[in-house]
């Protein structure tokens, strides 16, 4: 052996079909012709596989952690490429591990535990779908009596695979992403070295057909991978039968496997297992539901199902019960299928649907509001993007702008430099998506610890502080010519920056200003806005000289504070001493943000703090004009934002500058969380015409009408500990009142939640009269004693007297009923 | 009548002082002195001093859980119901005390 490479096996799910094409994909690519044969070897289990062959890798059945070597003939020299892609971009090559959802909850919903039937399932992706069981299953293949010669047979084979191939080429035409992915390692398998070596050699060396080959084939692959005791790898077997089908389809016609599906209604489909290629042939508009016997969490039946929000089951015992054209709920969030509801049960799922629906709509409608406090300070809230494809969607979750594209992504992982068309068609994609709002394009910032294979940087000691960003650009000035044009041809798209990452001195942005000049000027076009990364420390002792050439400033808080502090936070014996919460770095931010608006230029902060919900007051009395973040942080940061009060932020802010440590500043945020405690009250959480028919209705609707005012999200444990309150003696107190009532962790604040009924309802009450209005009191645990539980026994108190229940059904509108209350209870106005 | 009573319920939220509003107010239509002590989320609130104890004919319990500091009534006539009872007919129960 002249090459050996020893590695623990990185990535979590294990050695699957994708990480496979990936690693197959970089053998091709980065191991020059003519390719030596290299083998991976699995110490643990003594399986070895060419790297050629995708589903000989699969099957060595190698899962994270497993002692790995990489062997070959070859001289070292020819793989060095291969083992620094194993190093350091094939450990990133997957997606995280689903989380396992544990499907069936404890208790389940009131109506659903008078059912008689009700099935359970794991859930591999959440959700609600209430619609007609349709049911697939698939036909058996007869193989010919009569075949051809292996020459004949071969030629049939090539020619199906050959279809297939085109098939699948026609689909990723019309696939999302996640779909392209897996059709990817489709085409893969049907390419694999070992997959047609197996075919071929029953065809022309056991004189079968081309049908009873694919068969064997696809046998002697499946009893391998079952034989794992990877979920992930028994999982494969799935896609291994779907190409299988798909070839025999086309080689004996229609009825090979089940034929093209259609679904006459909204549907719930139910399937001993779906293949990926099913699954994209289905009508997405009518499929409201997948409900598979088998399937596991990791098929790429279900990652694609994910990908399009359909909610989905699968391990569901009993699906033979569930009979074609049966209506049908499936609850694939809390893991149950329920046949035949009854109509208490369709009420229940249909409130929370409603419910769903319209917190959806209210969180759609808040997204596009513009990000403001309370009191009307204005702060942007923009996304970070390492792609222009994100925009689209961070748009829709209401980013305001994009305060961070990172570029690097771009020019990763390939063999040259992307060309100025290539890079302007992505900036001006980004710029388009955003539709009119800002676009911060960040230059390359690259160095020693990413290293490009065009660009041949020295490894260095200690990258964070080498030839890194700016400092590369005078060596590779074409390469910064080229984004720098690519930005500026974007620009004609949208409002386009650009901004410099690592300048620590006036020259470097200046130099880079040079280039933007002179590029317009070779362009005809005007020059962009040009800012800079505000992330290395000295640049905040020359911000009088650096606002002069700077348009705008992006505070890189996560290596400006390891700078700062002089503390690497991938170090564990140190990581304790950094965090952007130290009072001097509070200091170090509220001074450069004073100075640099003292000049008049615009500052945004794009590090990891801007997501942090509790640092918020904080950045709010800083007085920045932006804040950019992960876009899945944006909805709740905008929500955030507009309940708290710039000038009480400001004051926060001093407060905290004055600290002494690290540990007081976090204590000063979580009492000024607890001091922003909502009201008990809120106009949302009465209904004064509520149609609930029962018990069960009128507890689900108030809690959730709590869920929608954000003060629960844990709906289920909250009607847990209702119900067993009222397990003990019913809460109907009498006078057509009820006030069920609990203690839980599962309420946010504590709250009054109120319901007047249209028509009467039974509660088990004292004097034994039905209820026409119910008042939900929920208290937090640590709220014992505390101002609101004063409050609670107040209105307990009230409760007793006619002349108040009088005024409470008197009340005209919710907030005439809020008002009521507020005065009554002495109840201080939210602030 | 002078009238020592307790409230209390399970989770101390409700029951607790709406037992206490109605036992109090049945007591001034009626004409009884009455004192009730509270014992729920807030804790005890207006407690029964010794001399309210020892000035008191009667101690009523209207506890669905088991009351705290009881050692307190050693002696005194002592009548129980259930808390129900108490905000539903409250006037039955004080009449129910005399006889």
């Amino acid at each position: 052996m002249t090459f050996e490479y020893r590695f623990a096996f990185p990535l979590p799910q294990g050695l699957h079909a994708r990480p496979a094409s990936a690693l197959r994909a970089a053998f091709l690519r980065l191991v020059a012709e003519p390719r030596p044969d290299v083998v991976l070897l699995n110490e643990r289990n003594a399986n070895q596989a060419s790297l050629g062959s995708v589903l000989s890798l699969v099957a060595t059945d190698t899962r994270a952690g497993d002692s790995c070597q990489l062997r070959s003939e070859a001289p070292e020299a020819a793989l060095a490429a291969l083992r620094r892609y194993l190093e350091q971009e094939f450990p990133h090559c997957d997606e995280p591990a689903p989380e396992a959802q544990v499907g069936g909850c404890s208790t389940l919903p009131r109506p659903v535990q008078a059912e008689s039937k009700v099935l359970r399932g794991r859930s591999a992706h959440p959700g609600l779908a209430v619609a007609s069981v349709c049911r697939m299953s698939g036909g058996n293949v007869a193989l010919p009596e009569v075949f051809g010669s292996p020459e004949e047979e071969g030629r049939k084979l090539a020619s199906a695979l050959a279809d297939v191939r085109a098939g699948i080429g026609q689909q990723w035409l019309r696939a999302n992403a996640v779909a392209r992915g897996i059709l990817q390692a489709h085409l893969d398998m049907l390419e694999d070295e070992a997959f047609l070596a197996r075919m071929h050699t029953s065809i022309h060396g056991h004189g079968r057909c081309a049908g009873e080959a694919i068969l064997e084939a696809l046998e002697h692959f499946s009893a391998s991978l079952r034989q794992s005791n990877s979920e992930y790898l028994q999982a494969r077997v799935l896609d291994l039968r779907d190409l299988s089908a798909q070839l025999l389809k086309r080689l004996y016609g229609e009825g090979a496997e089940a034929e093209a599906f259609t679904l006459s209604g909204p549907s719930v489909l139910v399937a001993e297992s779906l293949t990926p290629s099913q699954f994209l042939a289905l009508d997405r508009v009518h499929l409201k539901g997948l409900v598979l016997a088998q399937g596991g969490l990791t098929s790429h039946t279900v990652i694609l199902a994910r990908s399009h929000d359909i909610p989905t089951l699968v391990d569901v015992q009993d699906s033979i019960a569930l009979a074609e054209g049966d209506s049908v709920v499936l609850d694939a969030t809390r893991g149950l299928v329920i046949p035949q509801p009854s109509r208490d049960t369709l009420r229940y799922y249909r409130l929370e649907q409603e419910s769903l629906e319209l917190s959806r709509r209210e969180s759609r409608q808040s997204a596009q509001r513009e990000a403001r406090s309370l009191d009307g300070q204005r702060l942007e809230v923009a996304v970070n993007v390492a792609t222009a494809a994100e925009v689209a969607s961070a748009v829709a979750l209401g980013a305001e702008g994009v305060g961070l594209f990172r570029t690097e992504m771009l020019f990763m992982d390939r063999e040259a430099a992307p060309s100025e068309d290539e890079q302007t068609e992505v900036y001006a994609q980004a710029a388009r998506a955003a539709q009119g709002r800002p676009v911060i394009i960040r230059m390359l910032d690259i160095g020693g610890d990413k290293p490009l294979p065009y660009l041949a940087l020295p490894p260095e000691e200690n990258p964070f502080l080498g030839w890194r960003a700016v400092r590369l650009y005078p060596a590779f000035e074409a390469l910064a010519r080229t984004q720098i044009r690519a930005v500026l041809r974007s620009a004609r798209e949208g409002q386009v920056r650009l901004m410099v990452p690592m300048v620590c001195c006036l020259e470097e942005l200046r130099y880079v200003k040079r280039l933007v000049a002179e590029e317009a000027a070779d362009l005809q076009v005007a020059p962009v806005s040009v800012g800079m990364m505000l992330e290395v420390p000295s640049a905040a002792l020359i911000l009088d000289q650096l606002c002069r050439e700077a348009d705008f400033f992006s505070l890189g808080t996560n290596d400006l504070a390891q700078y700062f502090l002089a503390v690497d936070r991938g170090n564990p014996k140190v990581a304790e001493l950094y965090s952007p919460l130290h009072p001097a770095f509070l200091r170090f931010l509220e001074r450069i943000v004073t100075e640099i608006h003292r000049h008049g230029r615009w500052v945004g902060l794009c590090g990891e703090m801007g997501g942090q919900l509790r640092m918020l007051p904080l950045l709010l009395g800083l007085g920045l004009d932006e804040v950019s973040v992960s876009a899945p942080s944006i909805p709740a940061l905008k929500q955030r934002l507009a309940t708290l009060d710039g000038s009480r932020c400001r004051a926060l802010l001093d407060a905290a500058l004055s600290l002494e440590s690290l540990e007081v500043v976090e204590t000063l945020l979580a009492s000024q969380a607890q001091a922003e405690l909502q009201s008990l009250l809120d106009p949302r959480l009465m209904r004064l015409d509520s149609d609930s028919e029962n018990k069960d209705e009128v507890i689900k609707e108030l809690v959730e009408s709590l869920r929608r005012a954000g003060r629960t999200d844990r709906v289920d444990e909250l009607e847990e500990a209702l119900w067993a309150r009222e397990a003990v003696y019913s809460t109907g107190i009498g006078f057509g009142f009820a006030i069920p009532h609990c203690k839980s962790e599962a309420i946010a604040s504590s709250s009054i939640a109120l319901a007047r009924l249209r028509e009467p309802v039974a509660w088990q009450s004292l004097d034994g009269q039905p209820v026409r209005c119910v008042i939900m009191l929920c208290l937090r645990p640590d709220a014992q004693g505390s101002e609101h539980m004063k409050i609670l026994a107040k209105l307990a108190r009230k409760i007793m007297h006619e002349d108040f229940r009088q005024r409470l059904m008197e009340a005209e509108d919710p907030a005439a009923l809020e008002q009521f209350l507020r005065e009554t209870l002495e109840i201080e106005p939210h602030r | 009548m002078n009238i020592v009573a307790v409230t209390a319920c399970p989770t101390g939220i409700a029951h607790t002082y709406m037992a206490a509003e109605q036992l109090e107010k049945a007591g001034k239509k009626l004409g009884h002195k009455i004192k009730v002590e509270t014992q729920g989320a807030m804790g005890i609130e207006d407690e029964l001093s010794a001399k309210d104890i020892a000035d008191a004919d009667c101690v009523l319990l209207a506890c669905d859980i088991a009351a705290q500091k009881r050692d307190r009534f050693e002696g005194k006539r002592i009548v129980e119901v259930k808390i129900q009872d108490a905000i539903k007919r409250p006037e039955d129960i004080l009449n129910g005390l005399l006889g």
